[in-house]
């Protein structure tokens, strides 16, 4: 058990090696950092109020869009060099293998995510800041990161390329949140079902400073189904890969 | 250690195995040799746990073996074709990473593997700006870093010049002394040189299975157990009696199957007829010597010539596989 553990910890090291080493993490944190920011504060001075919650109601686009493009990647660069056969000849089952990777992904999203910090500490400076909603916005954000995290190794692995990758966990996150705010076009009876499907929905409670366990129910139900569905996916392609 | 019974495997409606069934045993080299297209690459990828078999049965040393069997894939090295490799990663750091993923302790294996495929120059240089001969030395390291049982290489000469071939084939040699390999490949040459047992692929069904020496002397016309027959072909210059008649007593001998005319050369006398025979038995030649010396029951004739053709690996391989 404990050398599975070690080879998570191995694949782990690797992708975020990975990241890290090409310029391409980098350059991705600075453009979420830029945009994050000057979106944030470019109202922030309209309102007048010394809170975060126009920071994080921009997450959920914005992430939903930092994390596929960091994840695209995953897998789907992993067949178009051919490591992938070498990868799934190891001594991995195909759940280390997601759980190597998934962590891997959700840890770098964390990373890029973690400067933002500067923000509160910003805004904490100009007045006082309620640390409930902030904390409890940022541990939305984790479970949220992780929920795309997971949605982009899924789209990593029903896709060929890495740009087909890209727009399904894309399309995927973006409707995850668009269901929060398409409500007035939906049949009532449909209405408080999509609500409940929307990230929007979820997130907005952490970011009113409240840890609702139903919304922590819904993101660990997000993370746990698309890292089931890697999983089966990957297991079908053993047995059904085309040549 | 590696027993296939009655394997197959399909791709949506393209049968790429169908119904093989072989057995590996330590040691030594076993070639897969087959046309594009043969099967050779979906019997490795199944061998090491990349593919899963659509039907059949796979045991790796008499356990059930298949993609999810993590703890028996231990055992096996695989090298797939071309050698794909994290090419942004240094030499040495990908061989400490496999250690570790293999819960091996990098810092003694490591060393040992890059000192054994003669890395040692060139392990501090990242993967991708290696030569392919190289490439190929981090794959062999990479297939040898866990000390497995079994080497599985697809094509591990493919795009090599041919000093690196003499190197990686010299490399795979002294591998196989303490290790089984089996590896694919496409030039005769090197399994010649390298393999001691050959099984040959055609449309996803096994052609021949048997040694390479078999293998040489010609081989046609599968078996039951899916081994083929060596058939000779002796070309016999006679005289003394008319054509018909010698035609007639070399198609008498048992072992006989096939007997075509030859056209007799002009330097050789003017009444010797010339014909290729071709059959199964080891002994065809002393049988047909028997027949000449009238040991069947009919008229002594005189052998000018008894000739064994000696058939090209090419020539075997054409006609085990041609449609």
């Amino acid at each position: 058990m404990s050398d599975r553990f070690a080879a998570v910890r191995a694949l782990i090291r690797r992708e975020l090696t990975g990241y890290f080493q090409s310029p391409v993490a980098y350059v991705l944190g600075v453009i979420f950092l830029v945009v994050t920011g000057g979106l944030f504060f470019s109202t922030f001075f309209l309102f007048d109020r010394v809170e975060l919650r126009g920071f994080f109601s921009l997450l959920p686009v914005l992430l939903g869009i930092l994390i596929p493009a960091l994840a695209m990647r995953l897998i789907a660069e992993e067949r178009r060099r051919g490591t992938w056969e070498v990868l799934q000849t190891l001594p991995l089952t195909t759940v280390h293998i997601v759980a190597g990777k998934f962590i891997a992904l959700w840890i770098t999203a964390l990373f890029l995510l973690a400067p933002t910090v500067l923000f509160a500490l910003s805004v904490s400076m100009m007045g006082r800041l309620d640390g409930g909603p902030v904390v409890g916005g940022y541990v939305g954000a984790v479970l949220l990161t992780g929920a795309y995290s997971a949605v982009g190794l899924f789209a990593s692995a029903i896709a060929r390329s890495e740009t087909v990758a890209l727009v399904v966990a894309l399309v995927i996150s973006l409707m995850l949140v668009l269901l929060g705010n398409v409500l007035i076009l939906i049949p009532t009876p449909l209405v408080p079902l999509m609500e409940y499907l929307s990230v929007g929905h979820h997130f907005s409670a952490f970011t009113r400073g409240v840890i609702d366990s139903r919304s922590v129910v819904y993101f660990a139900s997000l993370i746990a189904l698309f890292l089931i569905l890697t999983t089966y996916r990957l297991n079908r392609e053993q047995e059904e890969q085309p040549r | 250690m590696i027993h296939f019974a009655h394997v197959t495997r399909d791709y949506g409606d393209l049968k790429a195995l169908q119904d093989i069934s072989f057995s590996i045993d330590t040691g030594g080299i076993v070639g897969l040799l087959g046309p594009n297209g043969a099967g050779k690459t979906t019997t490795m990828r199944i061998m090491t746990g990349y593919l899963a078999a659509t039907a059949g049965e796979i045991t790796f040393a008499g356990e059930p073996f298949h993609p999810g069997r993590a703890d028996l894939k231990r055992h096996i090295g695989y090298l797939p074709e071309s050698a794909p490799l994290y090419g942004d990663m240094l030499a040495w750091d990908f061989l400490v990473w496999e250690a570790r993923l293999h819960g091996v302790d990098p810092t003694v294996r490591v060393p040992e593997v890059i000192r054994m495929v003669g890395l040692d120059s060139h392990a501090h240089k990242p993967i991708r700006e290696l030569s392919k001969g190289y490439r190929q030395r981090v794959g062999l390291a990479h297939t040898l870093i866990h000390d497995p049982q079994v080497l599985v290489l697809d094509e591990p000469t493919s795009g090599l010049d041919p000093n690196q071939i003499v190197e990686v084939r010299d490399l795979i040699r002294r591998i196989a002394q303490t290790k089984t390999v089996v590896l694919s490949t496409h030039i005769m040459q090197e399994v010649e040189a390298l393999c001691d047992r050959v099984i040959v692929l055609h449309r996803g069904e096994i052609r021949y299975d048997g040694s390479i020496a078999r293998f040489s002397a010609g081989a046609a016309g599968t078996g039951a157990a899916g081994t083929a027959a060596a058939v000779q072909r002796v070309r016999v210059f006679a005289r003394g009696l008319s054509r018909e008649e010698v035609d007639r007593r070399l198609r008498g001998i048992p072992a006989v199957e096939q007997v075509t005319p030859l056209e007799v050369p002009a330097e050789e006398d003017a009444h010797a007829v010339g014909f290729l025979v071709t059959g199964s038995a080891e002994e065809l030649r002393q049988q047909i010597f028997h027949a000449a010396a009238g040991h069947d029951g009919g008229t002594p004739f005189e052998l000018l010539e008894l000739y064994r053709e000696r058939t090209s690996l090419e020539q075997v391989f054409q006609e085990l596989t041609h449609e």
